[in-house]
């Protein structure tokens, strides 16, 4: 499904998270696809298990994704999606000390400004 | 799960373990670290019952593993020095297993021999010692064991052996909950397998941990300042500090989110903040002083 | 709590493993059995006969073949099994698998089991399907009914059986109580035949202590067949081949204390010190301190050998304890650092018992030297001494019948008493005088048995009022009497006399044999104890064959016996007896032609002509020039008169050698004759003066 970079200082746990959540909002995990098991993802991609769990536990968590006992885990509908108002924040500062990197890096207000408009172009999915 | 409490050991007047405790959950792959001497094969001797503690205890399950046939029959050990019967090839080896571990599964026996192409009738002492662990490993892992315990167990293997043998590791934990216990130098190759981590030094257990909560606890920041910042690092848990020129080099044991608010406070122009890689922290942790971790660490 | 049978658990799996590991141990000892054993007898099965003898010695394990595979094949295994305990890796991957200690012993232990007694039951087995009967015989004449035996009876075959599975568990149980306190394979290897041997040798050491510092310690007597049967191994030797009763359990007890201590210390090793020496603490010292001993010992006797004085024993035993604790040390701590504080501990311990051995040994702590037995508590006594050959001995019999009577008991405890009292006499005996050992045993009511030996000299012997007593009384002679034999039949006298040339004087009428008997028994009862004990040379030798039924054994009658007889020459009957069957062996003056006396070696200094030509004075030939030649018949007559056969005190005795003529058969010429002069040696005691 996806590559982990082991060499990474991202740590694993995040790594899946990460991914899977990209995977949701490119869409390709669409709404009510079933994930693969915790147990069949971590032979997968040779993970330990428990690692998998927490990953899922935290897309739970974020909404990203829901578990049926019994039936196993699928992706949200999107509608669903609570806004997370604590990770808004945090993505918000990351943002924000992007952008100051950028200012640090030569680029004036304006170019960023174009840099922001570029990105978002990029995302034509967003509502 | 695996509990090891207060335990000591004394050989002939050299303190082995010093109060030891450790646990490891099931389903959970533990690894254990620590320098060499520091005493993890010892303690890998008393779980698996070969050697017994002078006080304190060691039991699977609740109960004690020392002459404890029924939990024995469920743990699979593969030590540092490999020992097999003189003169035995793989297939002799296995009817050997088969006939004392209850669990044995010959399929999965059949399976793996082919998987990594080894000869079962040849004698197991013309094995280089990469292909004697190979061997080692699926006699070990053939029984099914419940509980595996590793001693160093993928030095001296080849890339591609090794990712065979954490699949087969993997499998087993996903499928049947085995708890893995496995002692290792290979600080980076246990990064990425294990949950939890124990580090050992001079018989002491120093700090055992779910291994993203040891990450989480402790980071690396490269920081600078346009001037010169009266205390901008109150209210964090600095461990170790130094300068380059105007960049500050951190260790602090704080969460991510405290560093990153009380430094964003003072508005650096460099801030850098990274996790510790678990050698990182190894080194760290029983490096000493902080002349090793100058030039190591950063 | 781990229930009874925990303890006796055994692991299939790894006795069959042992089994596929170690078959080659079994097959390699089946065939030296086989090839030393039975292949010979299959080969010559034709005529079985003529390997009798090497059938007798083989069940008998007497044979070298059969003796080194029962000393090697235990020992091995024990080795071979135990082998994964003495390395670091096999100890640790053995015992992290599903087994308890109990079942990885007791499984070593049956796989042993199994492993040296198969070769020899199958063997056993061969043998007893391939017996039949085989006569080995002995005898010394053809024509003589001889003894025979079926050496290859079904019985001797179950015997061998018994007796070698009982050798081999005795030495296995034994190496598997070494292999479990030592910690490596040398160590093993080594102390199990070290350890195999030690008991007989402590045995034996502590023996020779005694002999050496208790005065009248029996040294001879059966010790040494105890000291032989400690050992099963050593055992065959002294029984022949046979075990008795007393040594199988003894043995089988061995095997289980061994094999009970041996499971007990396995629960308790500590696994982390295979590799080393030993693994047990309690043995470091223990081996150190017997190593010690034994080279203290060997030291000490050694230099005491050097010279005469206690001071070189006791130099031997100082310096042997040094070295050798030194040496022990070594070995067990596997080091050369073992000059520490620790070391000197252990040391002074040794020397602190050592020395307190020593002193109680010279002190007579236990009252050993002074005891005599009271004769009241005596059951029966016994004597031997050895001064001159006693008027009679019979071929099966043991020397002098024992005495009971209260008056006898009392003679000999008064004897006893009065050797003691005259200690320092034999002690401080010169040399070159005529001595002998003399050994008492007393049979004591409820207590143990009572041995002492004791060197005496011919002088105090033959003045002995209490042996005259005891040798005049009527016990004595009626035990002694020529009729305890309880012969059946007298079949044939043989005469020897040094004077007659005629070598076979043979009388085969039994009629006449059992008067010559009845003639003998009539001296005997007549002969007072200054006859017994006199050094004059005997009328004639005569050996008496007769048959005899041994009690209590099926077909034992027909047995042949032998007694042979040293008429005195005050034994008139028989004197007068054979001069009537035309016998005359008396040593007249007409047949001497010459004597020549030497000189005694205390005059060796006036007569150096007399010294021996070659060697030196010690040596007790004194072939070269006598210093008197006496021709004259007077002289000759009174010579021959007084001469005896044993020098009393040999620096002062004269030597002397009577050339004479023989009696000639009637033919006038002897058959045998190639010698053209004749000799008698004797000795004079009492000096020349008589001859003036």
């Amino acid at each position: 499904m996806f590559q982990l970079d082991l060499k990474s200082r991202t740590s694993i746990y995040e790594q899946v998270v990460d991914n899977i959540k990209e995977l949701i909002l490119a869409g390709v995990l669409s709404a009510e696809e079933k994930l693969p098991s915790v147990r069949e993802l971590s032979k997968t991609l040779t993970v330990n298990p428990n690692t998998i769990q927490k990953a899922y536990r935290e897309l739970e968590y974020q909404g990203f994704i829901y578990t049926v006992a019994g039936l196993g885990t699928f992706v949200s509908k999107a509608v669903d999606k609570e806004v997370d108002v604590r990770r808004v924040g945090e993505v918000t500062e990351e943002l924000r000390r992007g952008i100051r990197e950028l200012g640090f890096l030569g680029l004036t207000q304006e170019q960023i400004s174009m840099l922001l408009k570029d990105l978002l172009e990029e995302r034509g999915d967003l509502r | 799960m695996i509990k090891v409490q207060n335990v000591d050991k004394i050989f002939d007047g050299f303190q082995a373990l010093h109060n030891l405790d450790l646990n490891v959950k099931k389903g959970s792959i533990y690894g254990l670290v620590g320098t060499n001497g520091a005493g993890k094969t010892t303690l890998i001797k008393h779980v698996t019952g070969i050697l017994r503690q002078d006080s304190g205890s060691i039991s699977i399950e609740d109960a004690p593993v020392y002459e404890n046939l029924k939990i024995k029959q469920r743990i699979g050990y593969i030590p540092d020095d490999l020992y097999f019967f003189a003169s035995y090839n793989l297939k002799e080896s296995a009817r050997f297993y088969k006939s004392i571990y209850p669990g044995w599964n010959p399929e999965r026996y059949a399976h793996m021999v082919k998987q990594f192409e080894l000869n079962e009738k040849r004698k197991l002492s013309r094995f280089s010692k990469g292909m004697q662990k190979q061997a080692a490993f699926i006699l070990t892992m053939s029984s099914m064991p419940d509980y595996l315990i590793l001693d160093e167990p993928i030095d001296g293997l080849d890339p591609i052996i090794r990712k065979l043998v954490w699949k087969y590791v993997v499998e087993d934990v996903a499928e049947r909950e085995m708890t893995v216990l496995v002692s290792s130098h290979n600080l980076r190759e246990m990064e990425g397998i294990c949950d939890s981590i124990g580090i050992l030094n001079k018989g002491k257990m120093m700090i055992e941990r779910d291994l993203d909560e040891l990450k989480s606890d402790i980071h690396k920041i490269q920081v600078a300042f346009r001037e010169p910042m009266q205390d901008p690092y109150a209210g964090l848990n600095v461990l170790h500090r130094e300068s380059r020129g105007t960049v500050d080099l951190l260790i602090v044991r704080n969460r991510k989110e405290l560093v990153e608010k009380v430094i964003s406070e003072s508005s650096p122009v460099v801030f850098d903040l990274l996790p510790l890689s678990l050698e990182e922290i190894f080194i760290y942790e029983l490096g000493g002083g902080d002349s090793e971790i100058e030039g190591i660490i950063f | 709590m781990r229930s009874k049978a925990s303890y006796f658990s055994i692991s299939m799996p790894l006795i069959r493993e042992n089994m596929r590991r170690f078959w080659a141990v079994p097959v390699l000892a089946f065939l030296v059995y086989f090839l030393s054993g039975v292949f010979p007898i299959l080969m010559a099965y034709k005529d079985l006969a003529s390997l009798a003898y090497y059938i007798e010695m083989s069940l008998h394990n007497m044979q070298p073949f059969f003796m080194g595979a029962h000393l090697l094949v235990p020992v091995i295994t024990a080795v071979l099994l135990y082998r994964y305990l003495q390395n670091v890796s096999s100890v640790a991957v053995m015992h992290s698998m599903p087994f308890t200690r109990s079942k990885l012993f007791n499984s070593g232990f049956v796989s042993g089991l199994i492993l040296i007694t198969v070769p020899i039951l199958l063997n056993g087995i061969i043998l007893l399907l391939l017996s039949k009967p085989t006569y080995r015989q002995w005898g010394y004449a053809e024509n003589l009914t001889i003894s025979t035996v079926n050496v290859f009876s079904t019985g001797e075959i179950l015997n061998w059986i018994g007796t070698s599975v009982l050798i081999v568990l005795v030495l296995f149980s034994v190496a598997v109580f070494t292999g479990i306190v030592t910690g490596n394979n040398l160590m093993h290897l080594l102390t199990s035949y070290f350890f195999i041997f030690l008991i007989p040798l402590l045995y034996a050491v502590f023996n020779f202590y005694f002999q050496e510092f208790l005065y009248g310690f029996d040294l001879s007597g059966n010790w040494m067949d105890i000291c032989l049967s400690i050992s099963p191994y050593t055992g065959v030797l002294q029984g022949g081949g046979y075990f008795g009763t007393i040594e199988v359990l003894y043995y089988i007890g061995t095997i289980l204390i061994m094999l009970v201590v041996s499971a007990i210390l396995y629960n308790k090793r500590k696994l982390e010190r295979a590799s080393d020496s030993l693994t047990f603490g309690f043995m470091k010292p223990i081996l150190c301190y017997i190593i010690a001993f034994l080279g203290m010992t060997m030291l000490g006797f050694y230099f005491q050998v050097l010279g005469e004085e206690k001071l070189y024993m006791y130099a031997g035993f100082a310096a042997g304890t040094v070295i050798f604790f030194i040496i022990g040390q070594m070995i067990v701590t596997k080091s050369a650092r073992i000059f520490n504080r620790e070391g000197l501990r252990y040391f002074l311990v040794y020397v602190l018992v050592a020395v307190l051995f020593l002193v109680g040994l010279n002190a007579d702590i236990t009252g050993f030297e002074k005891r005599v037995p009271d004769p009241q508590k005596i059951n029966s006594a016994g004597f031997e001494a050895y001064f001159n050959s006693v008027m009679w001995r019979s071929g099966n019999s043991r020397g002098e019948a024992l005495l009971t009577t209260p008056e006898n008991l009392e003679a000999l405890t008064e004897f006893h008493r009065s050797i003691l009292d005259n200690r320092e006499r034999f002690e401080q005996a010169q040399g070159n005088q005529f001595t002998s050992s003399l050994q008492l045993e007393y049979d004591m009511k409820g207590l143990p048995d009572m041995n002492r030996r004791y060197i005496i000299d011919y002088g105090f012997w033959a003045d002995s009022p209490e042996m005259k007593r005891i040798f005049e009384s009527a016990e004595y002679k009626s035990k002694n009497s020529l009729y305890s034999v309880k012969a059946d039949t007298y079949t044939r006298a043989y005469l020897y006399s040094e004077i007659s040339s005629d070598r076979d004087m043979e009388i085969r009428d039994a009629r006449l044999v059992e008067e010559l008997v009845s003639c003998m028994e009539k001296d005997f009862r007549a002969m007072s104890y200054e006859d017994l004990v006199s050094l004059r040379p005997s009328y004639v030798s005569i050996e008496i064959q007769y048959t005899y039924t041994e009690e209590g054994v099926l077909g034992g009658t027909g047995n042949t016996g032998h007694m042979s007889f040293q008429v005195p020459l005050s034994g008139e009957n028989t004197i007068n007896w054979l001069k009537a069957q035309g016998y005359d062996f008396h040593l007249t003056a007409d047949m001497v032609e010459r004597i020549d006396i030497y000189a005694p070696r205390s005059e060796d200094d006036r007569y150096p002509e007399s010294v021996a030509v070659q060697g030196t004075k010690d040596m007790d030939y004194r072939g070269s020039l006598p210093m008197m030649q006496i021709e004259d018949k007077v002289k000759i007559e009174k010579i021959l008169q007084n001469y005896q056969t044993s020098s009393i005190d040999y620096n002062n005795s004269y030597e002397i050698r009577i050339q004479y003529k023989p009696i000639m058969d009637s033919s006038g010429a002897t058959e045998y004759d190639t010698r053209s002069d004749y000799y008698i040696h004797g000795y004079l005691n009492q000096g020349l003066d008589f001859l003036n």
